[in-house]
């Protein structure tokens, strides 16, 4: 169907579900539908651009290498920084899908070179990682593009990962994870919140609810590796019962969509989840998975919940791979898990069997 | 009514007076999951946690070598299982893709079948006549299952057999074999996946056949680039050909399709191979300059093309 069309439709079944005092500016909704092409076209538009601009970015480092140009610390720094500040003028001046790929590339590069320039200088350590983290968030505040807000947003992620473990502050990476886990629960449950405040964040919300899933999952996946923080008394339990209340609160809100009313049934859902989330104490990793599953699939952030699928069947196999007992006490292990989890199959199956006969 | 998507709410807040409470209230009822969905998300999870879990802890007792056990005893258990795993399938009450959930579990414990079978009788298999007997055995269930997920998995298995084929029974074949290989096995795919579509009206996720098309186009890009820089040889010229022809009907397809993804991939594809043969050509500063602008001209190219084809698919 023509998107003009569908989009007169669509205003007009809205009409009638929301008060009257709603009204649209329509010649702008028009015109920015007009204009709409590149969302039109859809995922495969936005790999092509990023997957064309690394190799470009990639291409051009190498160049660069070969001609010698990465010789001079202050060449590669100023150079750096003069790439990131002309994909961002591109991109202001001209936002249309033909500029992505250049774009792109000399974004990547930029910050590529602009970081080993720095790194050259020999200076505190701390500062590379700060100073690459204010860069990404000038170029998030006057650039809202999704590549290079997604971009902006992780490498502020990375640089903050990169301060945590430099400065051995391991404690930190489970504040950090739980920060982000409280921060995807935000982008997840105040969608409408965020669209309604500032035009920046309504600009921003798709590549922001990305860039936290993925930096949730990446410090989730990370931390699921045996002896990668190093134990250090720790809050290790601590953030793993504090991700397990995040998913009974989520456990309380879909009981609210599954519409459950009956008082028994809503003790036993508590309790099945409490013994979940009580086995897991020693592993939020998988807890933090298990609560991104819920959150994505809960507003339906179809990608997000592949991406957090599958870190969940990284971090279960990651944990049974690197439990020390041995390979019968494993096997017991999985297949009380296993059962269990068939058990409460069959426990819900008969009461929604139940409920529908009622 | 036409269906409203998070894109167009989103563009329409945009350009509205929208409250807070309005715009959840839409979200909640036209966007997010409701009672139904959540029902069918849940029962999916929680049994293929249960059958993971299950069959992961079956896996690891027989990889324990249970020397207390008599042998009939080791195969019984295993075979009785997959029996119960097929009858499960056939008869529970279950919905269809339950089923098929719990009929997964069946393929897998023939791997199991077979490891215990080379503990028991010391068979010393090379890994891929393992894989391959695998394959083999479970061939006329995946295809009869009519369960993407287990081709999927089927074609993971075909997949590593060949891999272990031409490390341990090919050492001295051409090297671009492995690739041109691969290839054909999800060129094959393919085909037989859209001549399904076609004559059988197969239902046929759209996921499976996007994983089927990257699969295709990375082992054909790997292999005729990585085949450039070594002596020509009859697989390679083989490899060339059959990629030319699957990617002229690829595009043809596409066309017809207008899939802005198969036409994104073959694309890509394509420009990573030119630029794989610019570079064999020369590797000199000006030639790596060159390359670097021809990636980013040719992808803006194809972006145009695909937006032009966007705007005809729109425009009926």
């Amino acid at each position: 169907m023509d998107k003009h069309r569908h989009i007169v439709k669509v205003l007009s079944a809205i009409r009638q579900e929301v008060p009257t005092a709603f009204q649209v500016d329509e010649n702008a909704l028009e015109t920015a539908v007009s204009e709409d092409r590149y969302s039109a076209s859809g995922v495969a538009v936005w790999l092509l651009s990023i997957v064309g601009g690394l190799l470009g970015a990639i291409t051009f480092l190498s160049f660069i290498t070969m001609s010698g140009l990465n010789k001079s610390n202050f060449g590669m720094t100023l150079t750096g920084l003069l790439l990131i500040a002309l994909s961002l003028l591109i991109k202001r001046i001209y936002n249309k899908p033909l500029t992505d790929t250049i774009g792109i590339t000399f974004f990547g590069l930029g910050f590529i070179l602009f970081g080993i320039g720095l790194g050259r200088y020999g200076i505190d350590q701390n500062l590379i990682p700060a100073a690459l983290m204010a860069t990404g968030f000038l170029a998030l505040l006057l650039v809202q593009h999704f590549v290079f807000s997604l971009v902006s947003l992780l490498i502020i992620h990375v640089g903050a990962l990169n301060l945590l473990h430099s400065n051995k502050f391991y404690d930190g990476m489970y504040i950090y994870m739980i920060l982000l886990a409280l921060a995807l629960w935000y982008t997840c449950m105040a969608e409408a919140q965020i669209l309604r405040a500032w035009p920046i964040c309504r600009r921003i919300y798709l590549p922001l609810r990305l860039a936290v899933l993925m930096a949730f999952l990446s410090v989730l996946i990370w931390s699921g590796i045996k002896d990668n923080i190093p134990v250090t008394g720790s809050l290790l339990s601590p953030a793993a019962l504090f991700l397990g209340l995040m998913v009974l609160m989520i456990f309380s809100k879909v009981i609210n969509v599954l519409n459950i009313s009956r008082m028994n049934v809503k003790i036993t859902v508590y309790t099945i989840s409490l013994i979940v989330v009580f086995c897991c104490f020693k592993a939020p990793a998988i807890i933090g998975s298990m609560l991104a599953v819920l959150l994505c699939f809960f507003i339906n952030f179809r990608s997000g919940t592949v991406l957090s699928l599958i870190s969940l069947a990284a971090v279960v196999a990651r944990y049974f791979y690197d439990i020390n007992l041995s390979l019968p006490q494993k096997s017991g292990l999985l297949l009380l898990v296993g059962l269990v989890f068939i058990l409460f199959y069959i426990f819900t199956n008969k009461f929604w069997k139940a409920d529908e006969k009622v | 009514m036409s269906k409203i998507s998070r894109e167009d709410i989103h563009l329409i807040n945009t350009y509205s007076n929208w409250t807070t409470e309005s715009l959840s209230a839409i979200l909640r009822r036209h966007v997010y999951p409701d009672r139904q969905q959540w029902k069918l998300f849940l029962q999916l999870f929680i049994i293929t946690l249960g059958v993971g879990f299950t069959v992961a802890g079956i896996v690891f007792f027989f990889a324990y070598n249970w020397n207390g056990l008599h042998r009939f005893l080791k195969l019984g258990i295993v075979e009785s299982l997959v029996v119960l795993s097929l009858i499960l399938t056939l008869i529970s009450g279950q919905k269809i893709v339950v089923r098929k959930i719990i009929g997964t579990a069946a393929p897998a414990l023939v791997g199991v079948l077979l490891l215990v079978y080379g503990q028991v009788y010391q068979t010393s298999a090379l890994e891929y006549e393992f894989f391959l007997q695998w394959v083999l055995f479970i061939s006329i269930w995946v295809f009869v299952s009519g369960f993407p997920h287990l081709w999927l998995l089927f074609l993971m298995l075909v997949h590593i057999t060949i891999i272990f084929y031409m490390e341990q029974a090919q050492k001295n074949s051409s090297p671009s074999a492995v690739y041109a290989l691969l290839s054909g096995l999800y060129n094959a795919a393919y085909f037989l996946n859209i001549l399904l579509l076609k004559w059988r009206k197969a239902k046929i996720p759209l996921w499976f056949l996007q994983c089927v098309a990257i699969g295709t186009a990375i082992f054909a890009t790997m292999g005729i680039s990585n085949g450039i820089h070594h002596e020509p040889d009859i697989v390679f010229a083989l490899l060339c050909i059959g990629t030319l022809i699957v990617y002229a009907f690829g595009v043809d397809y596409g066309l017809r399709q207008k899939s802005s993804f198969l036409l994104s991939l073959i694309s890509l594809s394509v420009i990573i191979i030119i630029a794989s043969i610019m570079l064999k050509i020369s590797e000199s500063q000006s030639m790596i300059l060159v390359t670097g602008l021809f990636i980013i001209l040719s992808v803006t190219a194809v972006i145009k093309m695909l937006s032009a084809l966007q705007n005809r698919k729109e425009n009926g």
